[in-house]
């Protein structure tokens, strides 16, 4: 007994608050059986988060975000790789260690929510109590008042004798909110859980998935494809790409330093550039590319170490842009600005800004402005759009141009 | 684990007696243990030119029913699901009543109502036209082929109805749109695209006549009208029985039914391209029918009379004390004779017992086979759940009557003696059964979003409570129905029951058959009628828990 308890003591004072590793994942792999050969929807991934974080993933559909977290939850075995909870090992693939999903204390949001129909609100939330195992089981009285302090905790009190099918989507979304923390678990597992809702009931539930969970201060790992909501909740995120983490760090550092053009046009780039590296990094950090699809030169600041003629992309954010008629007398000539001349194609009014798609620089670039610098704007008018290269970013071409438009547009 | 499990027992049930049925052919013997292996039992066969007549009746008298089957299903949905005619509610419960009436009672019926001298035809066209008018009424291929129309309409309607009513209502709007005229966007359009399901419904249609025995042995034998399922019988009543040639029999009738089967499968495979039935949950808009409402609710009425005529019949014979036409010197010879002897001379309650035991025992043992099988096939899917979904759908291909004589081989020497018992009919019905038990639960199943049960486990449940708090109760709708709808089997299954049932263990049908075949018609009618009351009971218990909605996806 003593032996134990100086264990758990060691793993306290090792560990201080936020920075004891509450999950490790080492080298995950998994593969599905394809037509032919298998398809490895999550390669060699390893990672770790620490108790009281939430963790993002975030990625286009199909990344492996969600096997990796199924792979987690145990509701998919992995190929290889070893998965540790709560300095438990759950599943190792050298030694053959896999504990079934249900023995894992892991809880669980699903996408469709998964509330049970037969059951009521309340009983959908004590069943978690109800099937813990045999020792740690609760007498009627406890259940009651831990479902209780759920419903409280998602202000559904009211609602607890309802029939699980009279609920809203928001209000189910809750419930099986209350159903994975419930029991208390080390780890919470938010796969989509906000993708079907409606977008204004969205944008509160991203309120009060963060309100619980810092409440609750329990270890969460939210799944998503949407940015927004990734940079909205995360204490730090990993952006996923065909199976594999390509950047990871808090919302802000991967949202202003993109490192891929993948990860900047995921996050909100609207403009990837692809081209070639003319220069080496000046004193400033900048850098000349020679752009593929017109030959134009833009500058900007070098951020991956290549060599020079490596390929490269460009990343302009809309809002980084400033868009003015050609007949506006132009601006002194500053070297740190890319002045990129071209024809307005399309305009939309955005509430609080205006969005316009410029043909320039080979291809079409968008660029946001205020509403009072598009007043004199009209489609078809050559126009002159400013891209200040400190803001323009130079990052490796991972991605195929067309690839990279794509989700630019998307996102 | 499971699966494996699953697959052991699913091959255990399902490949013995089809083994035992083709092995019969090649075997002379009394039992599959005894006697010689030779191939002359297919060369007697096929030497005798009755073999060819047999099968040529079987495929004219399957032929013409599934196609006048399938056409007045054609109409009967048309006008239940797409007009605004009269009386349309009617018509509908009509075609569950007649769905649940018993196979073997509605034969019955037909005699009388179709059959020579005295029946009900015959009486009505002498009232019409003097004593020496023609008598059409007889035994023969043109009887039977109307009995066992009007037998599967109900069935088929279900097949095709909804195909008719749920077709997308944009593309008969876009022919409207177009300039086409109501009849037009009918020929043009609703047909065509509903044909693929029609087809699919005459090809079934075409099974369940190859199949029948009731028709066949009620109207076709006294016609002399040989056929492959009467034959079958008719080889195991000579004296010793031949075995022999009724498996070679059985095995061609199977072979029949597995080819066009095959065919049924292609047809509803290429039907789904169709799309004819779209989830955008807008109705079809009814045809207004104007002044021609009555006229054709009254046709569908009609028809829907058709259905009910056997019943009436028997209604009426039971009343009767010995049968005569009706007329209103027979109404004065009203009685309970018959329903007193139905209960105290003959074996009815027993055989009733029989049945709720049969019925409730192989009901259960399927629904908890198929719910595990089930669950195997859609939600590890793999190749060994496709196993199963394969041998679980076998028995498909073996017709009732085969499969009786099959399980009559195969344990007629088991180790444990369960021949004589109520054992060897509920393997027989488990069997039968096993392709509509899946249909239910793996619908079921699939209907059930996987998250469901991960959200169990991720709660701490293991894969048994999983099954009981999660599974079994979503999915009670579907068990229950296919357990009632098995249930329903054990009161009008004839064929499946055919060689199965011995002193003690007669079963409902099989005492209706008997009482039928001693010619004590009244008691027959009488015993009939308690059944109907029976099985309309059931059939309401089924409606009200949703059952029927399920009746298409059971074929």
């Amino acid at each position: 007994m003593p032996r134990q308890s100086n264990a758990r003591d060691a793993a306290l004072t090792a560990a201080g608050p936020g920075q004891e590793v509450l999950l490790s994942v080492e080298g995950l792999t998994k593969r599905f059986p394809g037509e032919g050969r298998p398809v490895t929807a999550v390669n060699d991934i390893s990672f770790s988060i620490r108790r009281g974080e939430l963790f993002t993933f975030v990625g286009p559909s199909g990344c492996g975000k969600s096997t990796t977290l199924r792979c987690i939850a145990g509701l998919e075995r992995p190929d290889e790789g070893r998965i540790v909870v709560a300095g438990r090992t759950v599943f190792d693939s050298s030694v053959g260690v896999f504990v079934p999903p249900h023995d894992r204390g892991i809880g669980m949001v699903f996408q469709t929510y998964a509330i049970w129909p037969h059951m009521s609100a309340f009983e959908n939330v004590a069943f978690p109590l109800r099937e813990s195992r045999r020792r740690d089981r609760r007498s009627r009285q406890e259940i009651d008042a831990a479902v209780r302090e759920a419903f409280e905790l998602i202000r559904m009190t009211h609602l607890m004798k309802r029939r699980a099918t009279q609920l809203s989507g928001g209000e189910q979304q809750r419930l099986a909110f209350a159903r994975a923390i419930v029991g208390r678990p080390n780890l919470l597992l938010l796969d989509e859980p906000l993708s079907n809702l409606d977008a204004r009931l969205r944008d509160r539930m991203k309120f009060e998935v963060k309100r619980l969970q810092h409440q609750l201060q329990i270890t969460t790992l939210f799944v998503t494809h949407d940015q927004s909501e990734a940079l909205a909740l995360s204490d730090e995120l990993a952006v996923f790409d065909r199976g594999r983490i390509v950047q990871r760090g808090t919302p802000r550092q991967v949202y202003s330093a993109p490192e891929t053009a993948f990860v900047a046009s995921f996050l909100g780039a609207a403009n990837v550039l692809v081209g070639t590296l003319l220069s080496e990094r000046d004193a400033d950090g900048l850098a000349t590319v020679r752009l593929s699809a017109d030959g134009g030169n833009l500058c900007g600041r070098l951020v991956v170490d290549v060599p020079v003629g490596s390929d490269v992309a460009a990343c302009i954010r809309a809002e980084d842009c400033t868009i003015e008629h050609e007949n506006d007398s132009p601006v002194a000539s500053d070297p740190a600005v890319n002045v990129i001349p071209g024809r307005l194609l399309s305009s939309a009014y955005q509430g609080t800004a205006v969005d316009h798609i410029v043909e320039a620089l080979g291809g079409e670039i968008r660029v946001r402005s205020t509403i009072s610098a598009a007043a004199g704007l009209n489609l078809g008018d050559r126009v002159r759009v400013s891209a200040p290269a400190g803001n323009c970013r130079l990052v490796a071409a991972d991605v195929p141009a067309e690839t990279a438009a794509a989700l630019a547009g998307l996102a | 684990m499971l699966a494996l499990a699953t697959l052991l027992v699913a091959v255990a049930l399902v490949i013995p007696p089809v083994l035992a049925i083709v092995y019969s052919g090649f075997h002379d013997g009394i039992t599959l243990w005894e006697g010689t292996n030779t191939l002359d039992i297919y060369k007697t066969l096929l030497a005798e030119p009755i073999t060819y007549r047999a099968a040529a009746n079987t495929a004219v008298f399957a032929t013409a029913s599934a196609l006048l089957s399938v056409t007045l299903a054609t109409v009967l949905g048309l006008i239940i699901g797409r007009t605004d005619a009269v009386m349309r509610r009617v018509l509908f419960f009509a075609m569950i009543a007649g769905f649940a009436t018993p196979v073997i009672m509605q034969t019955m019926g037909w005699t009388l109502i179709l059959g020579p001298s005295d029946s009900l035809l015959n009486a009505a066209i002498r009232g019409l036209f003097g004593p020496n008018a023609p008598a059409p009424g007889g035994y023969s291929m043109a009887t039977a082929v109307f009995a066992q129309s009007v037998i599967v309409v109900p069935a088929m309607y279900f097949i095709v109805a909804p195909g008719l009513a749920n077709m997308d209502p944009y593309l008969e709007e876009a022919a409207s749109m177009a300039g086409a005229r109501q009849s037009r966007i009918l020929w043009r359009v609703t047909l065509p695209l509903a044909a693929p399901s029609l087809l699919a419904a005459a090809l079934l249609s075409f099974v369940f006549a190859a199949e029948a025995f009731e028709v066949p042995a009620l109207i076709a034998l006294p016609g002399k009208i040989p056929m492959l399922s009467t034959d079958i019988f008719l080889k195991t009543q000579e004296t010793p029985a031949d075995y022999s040639e009724a498996g070679a029999i059985a095995t061609i009738l199977m072979v029949l039914v597995a080819v066009i089967l095959a065919f049924y499968q292609r047809v509803t495979l290429n039907s789904r391209r169709f799309a004819v039935v779209s989830g955008k949950g807008k109705a079809t808009i009814p045809w207004n029918l104007g002044g021609w409402r009555w006229p054709v609710g009254l046709i569908g009425l009609v028809m829907a009379t058709m259905v009910f005529l056997p019943t009436l019949t028997l209604l009426y014979t039971s009343f009767i004390r010995s049968y005569v036409p009706p007329s209103p010197a027979a109404f004065r010879t009203l009685t309970f004779e018959h329903y007193v002897n139905a209960f105290q001379h003959s074996q009815l309650l027993e055989a009733m017992w029989t049945s709720f035991l049969l019925g409730v025992t192989s009901g259960a043992c399927v629904m908890f086979l198929t719910v595990i099988a089930g669950w195997v096939v859609v939600r590890r899917g793999k190749r060994a759940g496709r196993i199963i979904d394969q041998v679980a759908s076998l028995p498909l291909v073996i017709p009732a009557i085969v499969l009786s004589l099959a399980v009559l081989r195969v344990y007629i020497r088991f180790p444990i003696l369960i021949y004589g018992t109520v054992w060897i009919l509920v393997l027989a019905f488990v069997i039968h059964y096993l392709p509509i038990g899946m249909r239910f639960t793996v619908a079921g199943m699939v209907a059930l979003h996987p998250e469901l049960e991960e959200a169990a486990s991720m709660a701490g449940a293991s894969l048994p409570r999983i099954a009981r708090r999660v599974l079994v109760p979503l999915l009670r709708i579907s068990l229950v129905s296919g357990f009632l709808w098995i249930g329903l089997a054990s009161l009008q299954q004839l064929p499946l029951a055919l060689f199965l049932g011995a002193a003690g263990t007669t079963v409902v049908p099989l005492e209706m058959w008997s009482l039928w075949q001693n010619g004590t018609l009244g008691d027959a009618a009488a015993s009939a009628m308690v059944v109907v009351v029976a099985v309309l009971a059931l059939v309401g218990v089924l409606y009200r828990v949703g059952g029927l909605r399920d009746v298409r996806t059971a074929y």
